[in-house]
């Protein structure tokens, strides 16, 4: 319609068009944050080149930039909509909150991953959404966008779905298709938990989704290439909130495991239950727990590449991870009798569960003792932690008293003080 | 002591070292100067006594030196003939050993070029720029890389920007990608006062919104992007604003959920 007198230049229009975009981003890029998930790696290799379009991915995976939280920023994380007809307690977005509410459509999603990952500031898009309508129907808009991108656009970078446990398995294959890594977040370990906070949520119903998509990622590689694209080569992930609940690590870690070796998970991420503008009152006004989260970081590290078990990290006498202490050092501590450990002699098994050891530095040291005996100065050439690492080995110039006497003493030599853990990451 | 005048590439280094070695020239009786550097031995250029023989090295040996050759410091052709020497001199699994002094520095050596081929392939940032009467716009970069990586990201520029024609300009030199062939051209010495296109705004808005102010971990994030990258990202002059403002917030959060706590109580 035509306002006599009153003119609309393009560029106004333009500016207000700008101005609802940004409001919206920045809306639905805050209330996306809380999903700890940023991994851009370890996808099937390709690129423009050979395609067209634009983007690349395969290998390594890239940071672009770090916030001051010592996140990095890989993927656009954002939601569709922060609408939802869910309400978990936890959640920024939950019905009940009282947060500003937007929705983008699929386009403008597209457009935002497209000129981002342009200007070099992505490695491309993680999409996630609040439940709006029906499951399925929010799974239908996630793939929309996800769809435009990769048929449209010729997108070859990465794209991270989340995918809703109530939608059908048909909408799952097609999402698997056109993302790299799709994910279902758990967010708590038992279903008692998910009953008081998220009531919404049924484990056993997340589970048999996560056994879905593993299937589907199964029968995809054994098929290979020929058969078309593969589904979400990238496998499945998911995250587990960390101090919203009294849940204990043995509980969380044991959550984990099965988790892992049920559905073949890439990773479980640990997110710390940090403060919500608009929280419920339900849930403990706390500082997000960041120690506890590093702390099973190093422990799903242990469960994962190091041979250890659950109850070998979390023993029943002591279901919670020691905050001042790394979980292998504690282990260590715990079994006195096992060391000191001979470097040159100790399989490979062995190696890994010292304290101060990498994976690295053992694949290392079981290379150079094939051609001389290893010197504690083999050690401090490798630049490892020898203060952490002396007590715990033996080399052929080094030998320590046993430990069995003084599991007391080297604990107070390697614990972190606690004001030291005030200080933790700032 | 006898020089070889080499050009700074690996291929460059890899003649002379044959040469060298094919003489049975031990490292302390040689040294590698890069031609237009001024040398503190008074000595002959090498002139060719016999001709170099082919040389056996683990195949681990070659993209070892080929990233050693990209670091800026120039003691790596000295460090890689000694390295070339012992594995001709006894030592063949030398590489194996890799808290020998020496391949530890070449190893240390390797670290840091790919870590900057790494940092470089992450901290590029583009403008837009979009030329009257021009059909397609170009986009434009300015980067300082810490070492001589041109050769080695090109192609990851090309492959993953192959639709778009851009530029990336540095002190060590530029390429360009015009969708058809990638070229070089002459270093530049200063950025280009290139203005923000409109999309950078987005961008800033995002990584504002992204970051948890409850989190606060700057080890964390300079460990992984040092102040030195700071000047060319467009986000980095927001994180002073994004710092001071994250306690308050907090603090109003935390808060505003005890009062409510106890109202409902």
């Amino acid at each position: 319609m035509e306002i006599p007198g009153v003119e609309q230049s393009p560029n106004q229009s333009k500016f207000a068009r700008l101005m609802e975009l940004l409001q919206k981003l920045s809306i639905l890029a805050d209330a996306a944050k809380y999903d700890a998930s940023c991994a851009s790696s370890g996808t099937s290799s390709r690129s423009a080149r050979e395609s067209g379009g634009i983007g690349s991915a395969g290998g390594s995976g890239i940071c672009h930039s770090y916030t001051p939280d010592g996140r990095c920023v890989s993927l656009l994380k954002i939601l569709l909509t922060n609408f939802c007809t869910y309400d978990c307690l936890y959640c920024i977005n939950r019905k009940s909150s009282n947060v500003p509410r937007a929705r983008f459509t699929a386009e403008e999603v597209v457009n935002l991953t497209l000129d981002f990952y342009r200007r070099n500031y992505i490695e491309g898009l993680f999409l996630s959404s609040g439940i709006i309508r029906s499951p399925d129907y929010t799974m239908e808009q996630i793939i929309r966008v996800a769809k435009s991108l990769r048929v449209e656009h010729q997108f070859r970078g990465y794209i991270h779905l989340k995918t809703i446990p109530e939608a059908g398995s048909e909408l799952i294959q097609e999402a698997g298709l056109y993302a790299d890594r799709i994910s279902i977040n758990v967010e708590l370990p038992t279903q008692e938990n998910l009953d008081r906070l998220a009531p919404e949520k049924n484990l056993q119903r997340i589970e048999d989704a996560m056994g879905d998509i593993r299937t589907k990622v199964d029968e995809s590689r054994e098929k290979g290439k020929a058969a078309g694209p593969a589904f979400a080569p990238a496998g499945q992930s998911t995250q587990m909130i960390i101090g919203a609940t009294e849940a204990n690590d043995a509980a969380i870690l044991g959550r984990a495991s099965s988790l892992y070796s049920r559905f073949k998970l890439r990773r479980v991420y640990y997110s710390a239950y940090s403060p919500i503008p608009d929280a419920s009152s339900t849930l403990p006004p706390i500082k997000p727990p960041l120690i506890r989260e590093h702390r099973l970081y190093q422990a799903d590290w242990l469960l994962r590449f190091y041979g250890f078990a659950v109850d070998e990290i979390t023993p029943r006498e002591e279901p919670n991870l020691d905050l001042q202490l790394d979980p292998k050092s504690s282990w260590a501590l715990r079994h006195p009798e096992k060391f000191p450990v001979d470097l040159n002699k100790a399989p490979r098994e062995m190696l890994l569960r010292v304290p101060g050891l990498g994976v690295r530095t053992v694949e290392r040291l079981l290379q150079i003792r094939r051609w001389h005996r290893i010197t504690f100065g083999d050690l401090v050439r490798l630049k490892v932690a020898v203060k952490k690492v002396m007590p715990f080995v033996c080399t052929s110039d080094h030998h320590p008293a046993n430990l069995e006497s003084r599991p007391q003493i080297l604990r107070q030599q390697l614990a972190v003080p606690n004001e030291q853990l005030e200080l933790f990451g700032t | 002591m006898k020089i070889f005048r080499i050009d700074p590439t690996f291929q460059s280094w890899r003649g002379a070292a044959r040469m060298a070695i094919s003489n049975e020239l031990p490292p302390g009786d040689c040294i590698f100067v890069e031609r237009g550097e001024a040398s503190l031995f008074e000595a002959d250029t090498f002139a060719e006594e016999k001709t170099a023989k082919e040389i056996r090295v683990p195949k681990e040996f070659k993209p070892l030196a080929e990233a050693v050759a990209c670091h800026v410091d120039t003691a790596k052709w000295q460090l890689l003939y000694m390295l070339l020497w012992r594995l001709n001199h006894g030592e063949p699994k030398l590489l194996e050993i890799s808290s020998d002094p020496v391949v530890r520095r070449a190893h240390e050596l390797q670290k840091q070029v790919g870590r900057s081929i790494h940092k470089m392939t992450a901290f590029v940032r583009f403008r837009e720029f979009q030329r009257e009467g021009d059909e397609k716009s170009h986009f434009f970069a300015w980067y300082e890389p810490e070492h001589f990586i041109l050769n080695r990201v090109a192609p990851f520029f090309r492959d993953r920007f192959y639709s778009m024609n851009w530029s990336i300009l540095t002190p060590i030199g530029c390429i360009h990608w015009n969708l058809k062939d990638l070229s070089w051209s002459e270093p530049v010495s200063k950025p280009l006062n290139l203005e923000p296109d409109s999309k950078e705004e987005l961008w800033l808005a995002y990584y504002r919104s992204t970051f948890n102010p409850a989190r606060l971990k700057l080890k964390a994030m300079t460990a992984e992007m040092p102040k030195k990258y700071w000047k060319n990202l467009p986000e980095a002059g927001t994180i002073s604003e994004l710092i001071q403002n994250a306690l308050p917030r907090v603090e109003r959060m935390l808060n505003r959920a005890a009062v409510e706590g106890v109202d409902k109580m």
